[in-house]
């Protein structure tokens, strides 16, 4: 499936960033599409565009500050803090599937 | 000399992989004087009491034996990247609760910062802490230069 979503940290200087890589990494591994924007201290990075929010199935929000969500509005969202990426990737990524699918 | 490169925030002046601490405090504060003493750091109490600000908000140790405590402090003059391996390991709240022996200690300015180039390079070390093949290579690394091979090439 296609996810998109955003990492974002309290400093904004190593998870957001390292988030960002473990996810992506295990969305790949797990045979999905992902583009990850990262809200850190350099400002956003990689920023998901309205096509991009428009095609996604899912919003993975991994952040532990607030981030504007308005953007993704109709869209389903998971929200998560950004520890369980750091913990668990591949988890999240199962726990993402799961929901979908009983969504349908 | 002081140039800025892509390269420069790799520092071996500020890498000591040989370091004989028993606990976080005694690598914090090794990692910081090694910043004091290279110009990164003006006042090292100021920029512990920083760094264990951000400490109090959420755990730093990634899991994997390495640990990235980190925080913006005015203490910091330049954005620097002190690394440090123990030689034995030490106890630090850490996502897999295990103890750390690699230490990454992150020294970045607290002001709106027109630095980015640096806090980009920064950005780019933490995206490779991501990803399991560097880990394995920083782990395996014996000296400064496979240490940078590993995190910067």
């Amino acid at each position: 499936m296609k996810i998109i979503g955003i990492t974002a940290c309290v400093a904004g200087i190593a998870h957001t960033y390292i988030a960002k890589e473990k996810i992506e990494k295990a969305a790949i591994s797990m045979g999905d599409e992902i583009k990850i924007e990262t809200q850190g201290s350099i400002g956003p990075e990689n920023v998901l565009t309205a096509e991009d929010i428009k095609k996604a199935d899912v919003v993975l929000l991994a952040t532990d500050i607030g981030v504007d969500k308005s953007r993704f509005k109709g869209k389903k969202v998971v929200a998560i803090p950004i520890s369980l990426v750091m913990k668990s990737p591949k988890g999240v990524i199962k726990k993402i599937h799961e929901k979908m699918e009983t969504a349908l | 000399m002081n140039e800025v490169t892509v390269k420069s925030v790799f520092d071996p002046k500020i890498v000591d992989l040989n370091i004989n601490a028993k606990t976080k405090d005694e690598v914090i504060k090794h990692l910081a004087e090694l910043l004091v003493k290279e110009g990164y750091v003006t006042d090292i109490n100021a920029y512990t009491e920083d760094i264990y600000h951000r400490e109090s908000q959420g755990i730093t140790g990634m899991g994997d034996n390495i640990a990235i405590p980190h925080g913006k402090s005015s203490a910091v003059v330049k954005t620097g990247l002190a690394i440090g391996k123990t030689n034995q390991m030490i106890p630090w709240e850490s996502y897999d609760e295990k103890p750390v022996n690699i230490i990454f200690l992150f020294a970045v300015a607290d002001k709106k910062s027109d630095d980015k180039t640096h806090l980009r390079l920064l950005a780019d070390v933490a995206t490779r802490l991501g990803n399991e093949e560097t880990l394995k290579q920083v782990k395996q690394a014996k000296d400064v230069m496979e240490l940078h091979r590993a995190l910067f090439l």
